[in-house]
């Protein structure tokens, strides 16, 4: 880590990825007591005959948009469950080496799909005005479809960053990213 | 050739995935990575068309729409670590301590207690284990008991939890199975709680060393009421009431799952504990985990797009029933399966990505005399939880021994652990076969209290 200035390329990176993690959790922070509370309201309210089919369709939207705002999040602060009974054992730039494919050959191809034909899908329900089935639970249906790139562009921009971290581990600019987990 | 390869490419899936999986890379990542990856052979030979990339992102969507469950899944992790984060299993310990101290191997059964009411919801990647571990285990080696005894306490306590409701692997063995959430609940009871009972049995009679460490004692009357009720009385309540209102069907599961999180929160709330700091962490905490476990799913779902494409459902079916097994063999080779897999991955990736491959051909299967048709998948699913929560525990690859190892004090060594661990793989290995012997120990208690029909 001695490396590490302030405005050396590795922190800024470590702070673009932190930005990012972030950001999720500012989403979690306001989608976890929604989610909450939506249901609570339809438990009191039950008793008023408010039919309860509107608060089904508020949680899964909700829930939707938590489910693919939080990916980077977890990402970034690593807590995407590996099976690390060979990976604690091999030395630190095979580990790298292994990163560095996983984010080109795996995590690359996923993404441009889901952000190309995800976004073309986010245009069309943009541009029919398409509400959702119950107009009162989500009126703007396309933010909902819009969470997913989003969400996955969110992933990508922190593996990307990881990435470049991860060369930087190899030429010996940077510390070693799987160590600098928090 | 060419044929050839198209029908050999739902094995060639999932070899790759059993290697890749080995890469260390995150579980998610090569999951939607083998998907994507084999979309493009299969329209490379023709087999898939270029536009059937158009159905991925839906398949994203669909995916996380598939179950109501899902957002009470998420509500019930915010109790669990809402539980684990508020020091309410200190208290519980106390508090059972104190009612327990006079009992041989009192301590340990206040462990196996504490087990049971702050497992369930926070049964994942083993933060029950380390909870406990954390509170407990200090105490219990300043008590006296010997170091294998006391990890081979924190780890049963620690796992029994993930079979016993409302355990959020549940939900999801329920989900793979098709059996009602209310049924599966009940189906586990009574073996976990025999589970417990056998634990209980052998710890009082091969550990006679008592609780050793002295309390401190509530000065009055009114104190002592106070600890029971913030330590034991209000957590039981809260597990109760979400449980309750799941099996009685007086709420629906994210109803429930919101009264566990919103509980939870009351529970900070009543200790007063709750600060910004505090409500962030669990915020961050429930975040981290639930995006772990839905990631997984997603990504699930990418893999098994072209999986399915190939026909790799029915390839497994077909090569399975090419072995001509009877059905018991069947069920103990796929049982045998989950539990070998338990050593390497996770219960989520088990449930999601293995389970499915497998249901389809335990369906099919007949006991007759044994167990009727209706009732066979409840049975099979509570075997299965059985068996994935023995794997967890068994030496020397068991997930919670490892856990476990992290969070013990530096001088406990995973040898001990191992040690301390097999009288509990025996008593879990003679469970299972219990199980599999007498089918009404699971359904006995869902068909009390549902009546007969399930569904």
């Amino acid at each position: 880590m001695s490396a590490t200035t302030r405005n050396s390329l590795e922190h800024r990176l470590l702070r673009f990825e932190n930005a990012l993690r972030r950001v999720g959790l500012v989403f979690a922070l306001i989608l976890i007591p929604a989610l909450m509370l939506t249901r609570l309201v339809e438990i009191v309210t039950r008793s008023l005959n408010t039919p309860g089919s509107l608060y089904n369709a508020m949680e899964s939207e909700l829930f939707l948009l938590f489910a693919f705002l939080t990916i980077a999040t977890a990402y970034a602060s690593d807590h995407h469950v590996r099976v690390d009974l060979f990976r604690a054992r091999v030395g630190p730039r095979l580990r790298a080496w292994i990163e560095i494919l996983g984010i080109l050959v795996f995590v690359l191809p996923f993404a441009g799909i889901v952000l190309w034909y995800g976004g073309i899908l986010t245009g069309i329900v943009w541009s029919d005005g398409e509400r959702s089935a119950l107009a009162l639970g989500a009126p703007v249906r396309f933010l909902i479809i819009g969470a997913m790139p989003l969400g996955v562009a969110m992933f990508v921009a922190v593996a990307l960053s990881r990435l470049a971290r991860t060369i930087l581990f190899l030429r010996g600019r940077a510390a070693d990213p799987s160590g600098t987990v928090t | 050739m060419i044929d050839w390869l198209i029908d050999a490419l739902p094995f060639l899936m999932l070899g790759s995935l059993a290697v890749m999986l080995f890469s260390g890379l995150p579980v998610a990542m090569i999951l939607v990575g083998l998907g994507v990856g084999f979309c493009f052979i299969g329209i490379t030979l023709g087999e898939m068309t270029f536009a059937a990339l158009f159905n991925i992102p839906p398949k994203l969507i669909s995916s996380m729409r598939g179950s109501l469950f899902y957002p009470a899944v998420a509500m019930l992790l915010f109790m669990g670590v809402a539980l684990e984060k508020s020091s309410i299993a200190r208290d519980m310990l106390t508090c059972l301590r104190l009612l327990l101290h006079r009992l041989p191997a009192g301590l340990l059964i206040a462990v196996l207690l504490i087990g049971v009411v702050l497992a369930p919801a926070a049964g994942i990647v083993g933060a029950s284990v380390v909870t406990l571990s954390l509170i407990a285990l200090p105490t219990m080696l300043r008590s006296g008991y010997p170091a294998p005894i006391a990890t081979g306490t924190v780890a049963a306590a620690g796992t029994v939890g993930i079979i016993l409701p409302p355990a959020v692997m549940l939900f999801f063995l329920a989900g793979e199975f098709q059996v009602p959430i209310g049924s599966m609940f009940m189906a586990t009871v009574v073996p976990g709680g025999l589970l417990l009972l056998a634990y209980m049995l052998w710890y009082m009679a091969t550990a006679r060393t008592g609780d050793v460490q002295p309390l401190e004692r509530p000065p009055d009357t009114m104190a002592w009421a106070l600890l029971i009720l913030r330590g034991l009385v209000l957590p039981i309540a809260l597990i109760a009431l979400v449980l309750g209102s799941i099996i009685k069907g007086w709420a629906t599961p994210s109803q429930s799952g919101a009264i566990g999180a919103a509980g939870g929160l009351a529970l900070i709330i009543i200790n007063r504990r709750l600060s910004w700091a505090l409500f962030k962490d669990l915020i961050r905490t429930t975040t981290n985990l639930s995006a772990m476990v839905f990631f997984i799913i997603m990504a699930a779902a990418i893999f098994s797009y072209p999986f399915r494409y190939f026909g790799g459902d029915t390839a497994i079916a077909d090569a399975l029933a090419a072995l001509e097994m009877t059905p018991w063999s069947t069920l103990l080779l796929i049982t045998g399966i989950v539990f070998v897999l338990g050593f390497f991955i996770d219960w989520i990736e088990i449930t999601v990505i293995t389970l499915p491959l497998f249901v389809p051909v335990l369906q099919a299967l007949t006991f007759p005399g044994h167990i009727d048709p209706p009732t066979m998948m409840l049975w099979i699913a509570a075997v299965t939880a059985l068996v994935l929560q023995t794997s967890f525990l068994t030496p020397p690859f068991g997930f919670a021994l490892f856990f476990l190892k992290g969070s013990a004090p530096p001088e406990v060594s995973l040898g001990q652990i191992y040690r301390g661990i097999l009288p509990i793989v025996a008593i879990q290995v003679v469970m299972i076969g219990i199980v599999l012997a007498e089918p009404r120990l699971v359904t006995w208690l869902p068909e009390l209290v549902y009546g007969k029909i399930l569904r």
